[in-house]
């Protein structure tokens, strides 16, 4: 079967995910569909379409999109996420009427995502972003949320809204010098121009790269984002950027420099020199939040280094299933622990430290996950979060000869044992902290969770605790196909 | 190819050139939120304004990809607009104030 030319133009997996929004908005104009809430269940079935769809047929959409192995797994791996992000839309409290914007958002996102993640052309990569971004503004401040979301919103947009266009710019150069936007023809190009020419142009490209990544020196949006936003809407704008992100910046490196050989020891530094500023200050300036959401915000900061630091290693193909792991690692912790927060906060200020005092003695079972998930974010052994470091670190050790790897690498150990300190200031404040907060009797005995919450905390733990056992098996699915 | 005129690409990257440094000054000085939008409009306009330039004026011949990228463009930037708007109508409309000093009660 043969697709008209405009829709053959999308791989087969986003192309599932543009007839699923379809359906949801669809939905949405009926009173008895909403009602009955079933936005999140149509999105889950275009995921599970989408995913049938990149296991069989993953298409290069008219030669714009890449069929390798970092985007098939990025794009597998926002799938997940976006399963994930659905179910708990579905055990959310909300009022119905929300919910199907909340499903649409969450939708529009992963497709902007795996856009970004396959792009092999400029414009889709831009354009991919874009919807990535406006998503997720509007995950962040129409979830009814309150003035902290909208303020949270606000500084959103403009920052983003300043990188992307930064970016385009950046683009339109390399347009300029190398005569092409694809992937392939502006890295033969970039081979031929001057390199003072064109690295101010690369600079503002990858500015909107590191923008999603979260990297110092534009990580500004991210603490009052994680803090404001509503905590379903962070643990999605807190995961699914960072992975088309970081795929699209696998697969960038990939067409300026050959899989096969190392990076040139001027863009490995650069790349190094970046991934230890933003570990070491994201380190340092967790230990000073008094909000546990602040505290996964900077946490999320790191983890972007750390992926860039992965990146800038050689070979790239090793590097593939490295940031693969790490990711999936990051952000299956990342999840359950906003997915926990958001069942033990209560109150406007409900995630600050003091908030959170005590707030274990409500819900154990939650609180114990929690501390799971941050576990794993800290890099205790043996979960998979400190595989994922151990991938990474493995990478930067192989070559002793780099010795801006190498001091990264460094950085990165010593990010972690100081970040470490700001991990157990939740795990104290939801545990060992007296309880401050009200001693009301219907605030004593909490709502149970509901169904498809407790499975969304039940697969981010399966994941966080088990991949470990499955390390063998994941490097060698990561390393078939091309 | 004359060096500087309507057939020359020079005029148009200058251009392109002064409408972003002008948006990115806006993006960073101005306190009020509506003024930042209008400085990332300039940015985005700048950014066309040079797809087309470049697409216009490519080495062999003109080239589409240029000016496909120019129209693209200008259908994000209006959609980025109208997502922005509605999310300043939404603080204004529980601060009574788009100042972004004003703004600032998240904080560590």
């Amino acid at each position: 079967m043969t697709l008209p030319a405009p829709l053959a133009a999308l791989p087969a997996p986003e192309l599932a995910l543009c007839v699923g929004l379809g359906a949801i908005l669809l939905a949405d104009l009926v009173p008895a569909l909403v009602a009955r809430r079933v936005a999140p269940w149509l999105g889950l079935a275009a995921c599970a379409a989408a995913g049938v769809c990149l296991a069989v047929a993953p298409g290069d959409g008219a030669g714009m999109f890449a069929v390798d192995a970092i985007g098939r797994l990025a794009r597998g791996l926002i799938l997940a996420l976006l399963a994930l992000q659905l179910l708990a839309a579905a055990g959310d409290r909300r009022p119905a009427r929300d919910v199907g914007v909340l499903a649409a958002a969450l939708v529009a996102l992963a497709l902007g995502a795996g856009v970004t993640a396959a792009a092999s052309h400029a414009l889709p990569l831009w354009l991919g972003l874009e919807l990535v971004a406006l998503s997720s503004y509007a995950l962040v401040a129409c979830g009814g949320g309150d003035r902290r979301a909208a303020e949270a919103g606000m500084k959103f947009v403009l920052f983003g809204g300043v990188a992307s266009a930064a970016m385009l710019f950046g683009l339109g150069h390399l347009y300029g010098a190398t005569g092409s936007l694809d992937f392939a023809s502006i890295g033969s190009g970039l081979a031929a121009a001057s390199a003072a020419a064109v690295a101010p142009a690369l600079l503002l490209a990858a500015a909107g790269i590191a923008y999603k990544l979260a990297l110092v020196p534009l990580h500004g949006y991210a603490p009052d984002v994680y803090q404001g936003a509503p905590p379903l809407a962070v643990a999605a704008v807190s995961t699914l950027p960072k992975v088309a992100a970081a795929a699209a910046l696998v697969r960038a490196l990939q067409f300026v420099v050959p899989p096969a050989v190392a990076a040139p020891a001027a863009l490995a530094a650069g790349l190094a020199l970046v991934a230890a500023t933003s570990l070491l200050f994201a380190s340092f300036t967790a230990l000073v939040q008094r909000c546990a959401r602040r505290i996964l915000a900077f946490s999320g900061i790191g983890h972007g280094a750390a992926v860039v630091l992965a990146a800038a290693c050689a070979p790239q193909r090793a590097a593939v299933a490295a940031i693969a792991f790490y990711l999936l690692a990051y952000t299956a912790a990342n999840t359950g622990a906003l997915v926990c927060l958001a069942l033990l906060e209560r109150g406007p200020r409900g995630s600050d430290l003091a908030a959170l005092a005590g707030s274990g003695r409500r819900r154990p079972w939650v609180a114990a996950l929690l501390c799971l998930f941050v576990a794993s974010l800290a890099g205790v052994p043996p979960l998979a979060g400190f595989l994922g470091k151990w991938g990474v670190l493995r990478l930067a050790f192989a070559d002793l000869g780099a010795p801006a790897l190498l001091a990264a690498a460094f950085a990165f150990v010593a990010a972690t044992a100081i970040a470490a300190w700001s991990y157990l200031l939740i795990v104290r404040a939801v545990l060992f902290a007296g309880d401050s907060g009200p001693t009301d009797p219907r605030e004593a005995a909490p709502l149970p969770v509901p169904l498809p919450t407790a499975v969304v905390l039940l697969l981010c733990a399966a994941a966080t605790c088990g991949l470990g056992l499955w390390l063998d098996g994941f490097t060698a699915f990561a390393a078939v196909g091309p | 190819m004359p060096e500087f005129g309507p057939d020359a690409p020079t005029g148009y990257l200058l251009v392109a050139a002064l409408l972003f440094a002008t948006g990115v000054f806006a993006a960073i000085s101005r306190r009020n939120a509506i003024g930042v939008l209008i400085g990332i409009e300039l940015m985005l306009n700048a950014a066309a304004l040079q797809f087309a330039a470049y697409g216009r004026f490519a080495k062999s011949a003109a080239d589409p990809q240029g000016q496909t990228a120019a129209v693209f463009v200008i259908v994000v930037a209006a959609a980025e607009a109208a997502v922005a708007l509605a999310l300043l109508f939404a603080v204004y409309r529980r601060t009574r104030d788009i100042d972004l000093e004003q703004n600032r009660e998240l904080r560590s």
